[in-house]
């Protein structure tokens, strides 16, 4: 008597490891992930230890290597940031600024934001990190 | 009598345009997700009046623009400064330090040393600048 494996072997069975692991590398992606937003500057933030979390929609400025300033994906000057710093802190007192800035940015452009922010009697200043 | 398998024909879908589907989307989520966690440092300047002030019971931390260190005027290596900074914390709990980078330092090497600063003394670090230098 024989007893052969008559089932025939079906194509796509070969490529069924495959799709498992594609999908869980999916569902990880989908689960694991932040969405975020294509930026109008590239900046690279500074990394640091600190563990406190940024406030929900704070008032982000970009700042780029060159010192090119961005907000609301449009690049300003150091003028219109002014301008921008004295309105938005009349309309909104509470908001924080959050400085987007990269990391090997002079710390010459970040005093000259923080003495923007500060003449206009503004407290809540704060710069964007990278999470070691 | 005839016996007849009941033999039900199976529908194979085809898995390729899945596949192409799922890679499709893998490469959109593996392209706009971003795994970086972020947090915030705040930023102070203190003015010369608190500096003059405190002056007895303050350091102040130089960062040159390639990253060198003095503290209170003496050169030191990032790996000292932490163990200096206790020193005087340890010698007077309510020790001030003073950040005074460069107009050319980089904002990271800054960053590493508030970070140290903050760590061991969070309310008593602010910038500092050199004189003539601010709000214009």
């Amino acid at each position: 008597m024989i007893l052969s494996d008559s089932r025939k072997p079906q194509e796509f069975e070969s490529v069924l490891p495959l799709i498992n692991v594609i999908f869980l590398l999916l569902i990880f992606l989908i689960l694991g992930g932040i969405f975020t937003e294509a930026e109008l500057l590239d900046v690279h933030p500074p990394e640091s230890i600190s563990e406190r979390e940024s406030q929900d929609e704070p008032i982000q400025i970009l700042v780029n290597q060159q010192g090119e300033l961005a907000h609301n994906d449009r690049v300003i000057s150091l003028a219109q940031f002014r301008q921008f710093a004295q309105l938005t802190i009349a309309d909104n007192p509470d908001a924080a600024i959050e400085i987007k800035a990269d990391q090997k940015v002079s710390m010459q452009k970040v005093f000259e934001l923080m003495d923007i922010v500060r003449e206009n009697g503004y407290a809540n200043f704060q710069l964007l990190t990278l999470k070691i | 009598m005839q016996i007849t398998a009941d033999q039900k024909k199976r529908t194979l879908i085809s898995l390729t345009p899945l596949i192409d589907v799922v890679f499709i989307l893998l490469v959109f989520f593996m392209l706009v997700t971003e795994f970086a966690k972020f947090s915030v440092v705040s930023l102070g300047i203190a003015d010369q009046d608190t500096v003059t002030a405190i002056e007895q019971t303050s350091s102040i931390v130089r960062i040159s623009s390639n990253g060198e260190l003095r503290f209170d005027g003496i050169e030191i290596n990032f790996s000292e400064l932490t163990a200096l900074a206790r020193n005087k914390l340890a010698a007077n709990e309510k020790h001030v330090f003073f950040i005074h980078p460069e107009d050319d330092t980089l904002l990271q090497d800054t960053v590493f040393v508030l970070d140290e600063l903050i760590t061991l003394a969070p309310d008593n670090v602010s910038f500092l600048r050199e004189q003539g230098k601010g709000p214009s």
